[in-house]
């Protein structure tokens, strides 16, 4: 070991030592413009040819750049762009006319193979989203413009909370899909969520969006089952000058949800190269509207977890699904009951009722979601680096990305994100052969809380359920009955009388009581006290330069320990006592040209949990050249991960059932050894044995992954085709099941499981579940500029019949867009117009399962730029039609949202 | 150009098209809300019924036609014909002037006793001892208005009543109820057993040994409090004053002559003594009649049934109509079964019942003890002298002996 790590010392020194020193005694200067717009063209790669001394356009397209002698022959590149060699032999102003590509398929990417390789060469399914492609897009988030890609759903959980995924298991918290940001991962340690889209780059800072479909733990680690979402900023080396955004907007144009609002988004950014060596970028963001809101009022019936007919007039157990506080549910037989034994004739009449023959369940009038929710949401980021040149091949960052803000989550219930704050900070070191990186998130869920705890508890607050307001009703019903009402007229007569005094939304007394409950823990009230943390080293070495003769071999390995904070109000974490979670892990890669056609790549990679086993993940692929930018790709992949951190500790009293996690602290906390519980679901489908639970050991799931691809310019290079088609084994897929426990007492049998306490448990299936699907893409650049796109995806699961397993995923997904980023007078004009479809599907939810009919959205932009200023108008609209849509049930409801924005010094 | 722009029209109106139609969430059945009954309701089928005039006048005066009229409520009515109400009231012209005489308020009662607010058809109502107790609409407690005035519908042999009245048509079905037709108007009562009983010339007696037999004892544990707690449902089988005296006099002139006293003289001054109800409480008898005597053999003039109470579980709940007792014997528990063991298992009082048509011509009550003492379980028998006298918390018959638990 001690070999190992000097040799390594010895590989690092020598990076940091290599360092090209040589007299620069000549400067050339120079710009850079776009030969057809005129405009500098920034950013732009500007190289010496056959040495690493290379510089960047500032945004006006001007560079300067030392060399030792001339002539010298100046590389020019940058993605979009045709790649350009100059000859200067003065030291005078050069003036580079840069032609814009019009073919496809140029750009580099990294995810695949976590070294930079053209993407039409990428032995995996990858998509890469420019910043180029953001500016000209019509979505307004830029997590929309995902959404575009083929192969990917998006959640929709609020305006600014949208997760996406591939190849199926979507969902507001989807635990099966990366998200890393400038290397680190973007996921809330506590919360299991990915903020990216609310605590994470500034839109006017993203360099790319590479998207990795599929299996990737290989490379990434735990975690990767579906997919990694790789976010780069742009380093200020690179982009340098003052840049904002002014993007203002109105929604809810048809006063569906609330009256017409509107949306503001300010972002900027400042890069500033302050010498060869040093440079820094502030970047800030501000999101301020009004939300979008769930309007789902349909009656869940919670016990079979089924879309259930009525409302709150006809069902007198009503559950809307975002209606909150009704999920708190009796059974007034009791009050019959009661009385029956106390009066003969009541019993007669009760009985020639059967009001005692079956249960009748009552449910709380709840409030609804728009009565709840402060419709303000306010999202800030602010993030920044410093950025140091240890030498030409090294340089040292130190970043942090702050925010905070509001927003709505959809977990096992709906959460309002309320002053949440997240702050992710890293030091890293970047060679161009190695990478080493610590960095830590830190979480903070500030006021969150739950909706339907809240609620519920805010219920119990005003008036008890179980002393107060079920005998009220109860009361009332009988005696309505036996005044002559109908079954109907009893209900509501029972339940106006037990609303008297109901606190109204918006009083006073509502207010003050419902802000005093949603601010205590559960199960008293609603809020999260989350304070979770996340520390990760990791770092990677290519040692090609040393063994390019036989293979490019790339090693890395990672450390993360999570600790978890939550004052118990979310773990079974104490105060002042957090629950520490070890993980570390490390891979290899070699990547070898068998032939000039093929190249092969294997890698493995082996990660080990505290409380898991170790776990060894390997990777086979295989490019095939058949053609000059023809390439079939052919892998094995394989994933794994390791329960998330909520999986594994969470405790959480949901007052209608509690939320644990698998680890085997629970047997103990709950009894599970001395008061059996016992499986919930088939005792409510009426079987008539017990079946008991026997808490086992909680495992890690697997998929193994197989997909076969091609990526191929045709016609020209004007025609990028790509597509694949997959196939995914899950091994120990987990899940959820309910349980039921004897409480106070009371045996549980086949006919009084309700009795019991409920806990939702996570499992393991033994179930093999496969999942399997194709994708297709095609662009197709036009003259002129002009260009058009289609994609279609389809993913697909074959699952025993009754498990449920979440997969909800649209059998088929399909996006076209027709676009121009320049034409007219000096391509000044832009267009973009982009459309999706996805089909209906069924989804299942914590907080509730549902048909989604399918959805199709039209969005749309229309620019117009200023040159002299790098600055662009444009008018956009996301949903043009205003179709109001939502992608999860319980989710918001997403309409149109309209906005002309500014754009300064933007490129 | 022009063609490229032609060929982006068209594309952007497909898009166009195609997105114009998201659907809502799916939509399930929605739960249909029972449509209220249209067609004749009880009042105007009551209104319509030529033989029904009298009642119908009674309910136009209670002020509850409408009520009754009302199809989106539901109710079972206990309807006097016009041939019923004069037999109640002797003559025409009697219930004529009876109606006539009803204030609103006393409509009102006579309505709300003889509706209840569901749909019970004859088919409902059961053999099962002792009846099918139902509330009416009265409300006994505002504050509890599930606490109502019973009425007792039952069938016995092929005979249907209510409270002790037959019925003399069932099931006469309108929009919003039934209607069971009475052989006499069933009139609600409007006081306690304890106030009836008090105003009883021949009961003094008894009401005297309920005295006796509270002596010591507090609230609803006394006798005299529960005759007078309307929220309760009692039968209570009443030995006039004489049958007191015939079991009174041999039990003092005993008691004297073991006393030394001749017999003669003995006989005479038992006499004396029980010549009044204040035997009861005279303090040269207690040791002739002590309170716990009296106390056992009052309450073994309570009928009882089990309940779930740990702490007396043979509660006088239940109201026993003469009508409810069938014509074979049937063992009724009592008070006495919540006594020390074995009291429990105290086979209680047998009654019988004989049946001339739909009326009970007799009601016999045996006791498992005898006076004199030593006879046949069961071979001492009272019989009822006066039926079904009802009240608001029970019903009592007058017997011509005093019942022995042992």
């Amino acid at each position: 070991m001690r070999k190992i790590a000097s040799h390594l010392v010895t590989l690092l020194l020598a990076n940091f030592l290599t360092i090209a020193v040589f007299a620069q005694t000549v400067t050339i200067s120079g710009n850079v413009r776009n030969s057809a717009s005129k405009e500098g063209a920034g950013a732009v790669s500007v190289s010496v040819k056959g040495t690493s001394t290379g510089t960047f356009t500032d945004d006006k397209g001007n560079f300067k750049i030392a060399v030792k002698s001339l002539p010298v022959t100046l590389l020019i590149s940058s993605v979009g762009y045709e790649l350009q060699e100059i000859t200067v032999s003065s030291a005078g102003f050069t003036q580079v006319e840069f032609k814009p590509s019009a073919a496809l398929g140029q750009e580099v990417v990294v995810s695949a193979t976590r070294v930079p390789q053209k993407i039409m060469e990428s032995p995996v399914s990858v998509e890469r989203v420019s910043a180029a492609a953001l500016r000209n897009a019509p979505a307004a988030n830029f997590y929309d413009v995902v959404a575009t890609l083929k192969g990917v759903d998006i959640t929709t959980s609020s305006l600014t909370f949208k997760t996406p995924t591939t190849r199926g298991f979507g969902g507001s918290g989807n635990v099966r899909f990366n998200q890393l940001v400038d290397g680190m991962d973007n996921q809330a340690p506590g919360l299991n969520f990915s903020v990216g889209a609310i605590i994470g780059l500034n839109e006017l800072d993203i360099d790319n969006i590479e998207l990795l479909s599929g299996a990737s733990s290989a490379l990434y680690g735990p975690g990767g089952m579906n997919g990694t979402m790789l976010m780069t900023s742009k380093n200020p080396f690179k982009y340098q000058g003052l840049s904002f955004v002014v993007k203002t907007g109105i929604m809810n144009t048809d006063k569906r949800e609330r009256p017409t609002s509107p949306y503001h988004n300010w972002s900027l950014r400042w890069g500033k190269k302050v010498s060869e060596k040093f440079a820094f970028k502030i970047t800030t963001e501000l999101v301020a509207a009004k939300d979008w809101i769930g309007m789902d009022y349909r009656n869940f019936d919670r016990a079979k977890a089924v879309m259930a007919s009525g409302n709150r007039q006809t069902a007198p157990n009503f559950d809307g699904v975002n209606v909150y506080g009704d999920e708190t549910s009796g059974d007034i037989r009791g009050v019959f009951a009661q009385i029956a034994g106390n009066l003969p004739a009541a019993a007669t009449f009760i009985n020639a009722n059967g009001l005692l023959a079956t249960p009748m369940l009552v449910s709380r009038t709840g409030y609804t979601e728009q009565e709840l929710i402060n419709p303000n949401t306010l999202n800030y980021k602010l993030g920044g680096s410093l950025h140091y040149k240890i030498t030409n091949n090294t340089e040292a960052i130190i970043a942090a990305y702050w925010g905070t803000g509001n927003t709505i989550y959809t977990g096992a219930s709906r959460y309002s994100i309320k002053d949440f704050k997240m702050g992710q900070y890293k030091v890293e070191l970047l060679n161009k052969n190695w990478m080493l990186r610590a960095y830590t998130t830190q979480e903070n869920a500030g006021e969150s809380f739950n909706l339907a705890a809240t609620t519920q508890n805010f219920n119990e607050t005003w008036k008890p359920s179980q002393a107060a307001w079920f005998p009220q009703y109860g009361i009332t019903y009988l005696n309505s009955r036996m005044n002559g009402l109908t079954d109907y007229d009893a209900h509501q007569a029972a339940r106006a009388v037990a609303d008297v005094g109901r606190p109204a939304v918006n009083s006073t007394a509502f207010k003050n009581s419902y802000d005093v409950v949603r601010k205590l823990p559960v199960p008293q009230g609603g809020g999260l006290l989350d304070r979770s943390d996340l520390y990760s080293v990791e770092g990677n070495y290519n040692l090609s330069q040393y063994t390019k003769q036989v293979a490019d071999i790339l090693v890395g390995a990672n450390y993360r320990s999570y600790s978890l904070n939550s004052q118990g109000t979310l773990f079974a974490d104490k105060i002042g006592d957090p629950i520490e979670i070890n993980e570390f892990g490390a891979f290899v890669q070699a990547t070898r040209a068998i032939t000039s056609k093929l190249t092969i790549s294997a890698s493995g990679r082996y990660d080990k949990n505290e409380n898991f086993k170790g776990r060894f993940t390997p990777r086979v692929t295989a490019v095939y050249k058949v053609a000059p930018n023809n390439n079939i790709r052919l892998s094995y992949q394989t994933a794994y991960r390791f329960p998330s951190t909520q999986q594994q500790w969470i405790d959480l009293d949901l007052l209608s059932y509690k939320l644990i996690g698998g680890n085997k602290f629970f047997i103990n906390k709950y009894q599970f050894n001395t008061n059996p519980a016992y499986e919930l679901d088939p005792l409510i489908a009426g079987n008539t044995t017990l079946k008991q639970w026997n808490y086992p050991a909680q495992k890690p799931e697997a998929l193994t992954s197989f997909e076969l691809g091609y990526k191929g310019l045709l016609m020209e290079s004007k025609l990028l085709i790509d597509a694949y088609g997959y196939y995914g084994d899950y091994k120990d897929f987990t899940g959820r099941i309910r349980v039921v426990q004897a409480k106070n007492n009371i045996p549980i049998t086949p006919a009084n499981y309700n009795s019991g306490q409920i806990y939702s448990v996570p499992i393991n299936y033994a179930n093999k579940i496969n999942t399997w699907g194709f994708g297709l893409g095609m662009d197709y650049r036009l003259p002129r500029n002009f260009s058009i796109g289609m994609n279609l995806a389809s993913d697909n699961l074959d699952v025993p019949q009754g498990l449920i397993v979440s997969f909800n995923s649209p059998k088929y997904k399909l996006n076209a867009n027709i676009g121009n980023s320049g034409f007219g007078k000096s391509n000044r004009l832009g267009f973009n117009v982009a459309y999706r479809f996805q089909d209906e599907f069924y989804f299942e939810g914590d907080l509730a399962s549902g048909t989604l009919p399918s959805v199709q959205t039209l969005d749309a932009q229309f620019s117009y730029k200023l040159p002299a200023t790098k600055s662009i108008l444009k008018l956009g609209a996301n949903n043009l039609l205003n179709q109001y849509y939502y992608n999860g049930v319980g989710n918001s409801y997403v309409g149109g949202l309209y906005y002309v924005s500014f754009g300064y010094n933007i490129y | 150009m022009k063609k490229i722009n032609n060929k982006l029209l068209v594309a952007f109106s497909v898009m166009v098209f195609l997105s114009s139609c998201n659907k809502e969430p799916e939509a399930l059945p929605a739960i249909v809300v029972p449509p209220y009954p249209s067609g004749t309701s009880l009042a105007a089928t009551i209104a319509a019924t030529v033989t029904d005039s009298l009642y119908n006048r009674i309910i136009i005066k209670s002020g509850m036609a409408a009520v009754l009229g009302d199809n989106t409520k539901t109710f079972t009515m206990f309807v006097p014909d016009n041939n019923a109400l004069i037999a109640t009231f002797g003559s025409l012209a009697g219930a004529n002037g009876a109606i006539a005489s009803f204030s609103a308020t006393t409509c009102a009662g006579i309505v709300s006793y003889n509706t209840v607010a569901t749909k019970f058809p004859a088919s409902a109502i059961t053999t099962g001892f002792a009846n099918n107790p139902l509330p009416s609409l009265i409300v006994l407690d505002p504050t509890q208005p599930f606490v109502r005035m019973p009425i007792f519908p039952s069938k016995r042999a092929v005979y249907a009543y209510v409270n002790n009245i037959p019925m003399t048509a069932v099931d006469q079905v309108a929009s919003n109820g039934i209607i069971h037709h009475t052989g006499a108007l069933v009139a609600p009562p409007s006081a306690t057993l304890k106030t009836i009983i008090a105003a009883e010339p021949t009961l003094s007696y008894f009401r005297a040994a309920v005295a006796r037999a509270d002596s010591g004892s507090v609230g609803l544990s006394k006798f005299d409090s529960l005759l007078n707690y309307g929220v309760t449902n009692m039968t209570v089988l009443v030995p006039n004053d004489v049958a007191f005296q015939n079991l009174l006099i041999p039990t003092i002139t005993q008691a004297l002559i073991n006393q030394g006293v001749p017999p003669a003289t003995a006989a005479a001054q038992a006499a004396a003594l029980a010549s009044t109800p204040a035997v009861f409480s005279n303090p040269a008898l207690n040791a002739a009649l002590p309170a716990s005597t009296v106390q056992g053999i009052i309450a073994y003039h309570f009928l009882a049934t089990l309940t779930t109470s740990t702490t007396t579980p043979y509660q006088p709940n239940i109201r026993v109509f003469s009508n409810n007792i069938p014509a074979t014997p049937l063992f009724v528990k009592t008070l006495v079964n919540n006594g020390k063991p074995p009291a429990p298992l105290h086979p209680g009082v047998m009654l019988q019942a004989t049946y001339t048509g739909p009326v009970v011509s007799s009601l016999k009550i045996s006791s498992y003890g005898t006076f004199p003492p030593g006879g046949a379980a069961f071979s001492y028998t009272a019989t009822a002298l006066t039926l079904d006298k009802h009240a608001v918390n029970g019903v009592y018959h007058i017997i011509d002996k005093v019942l022995l638990p042992q």
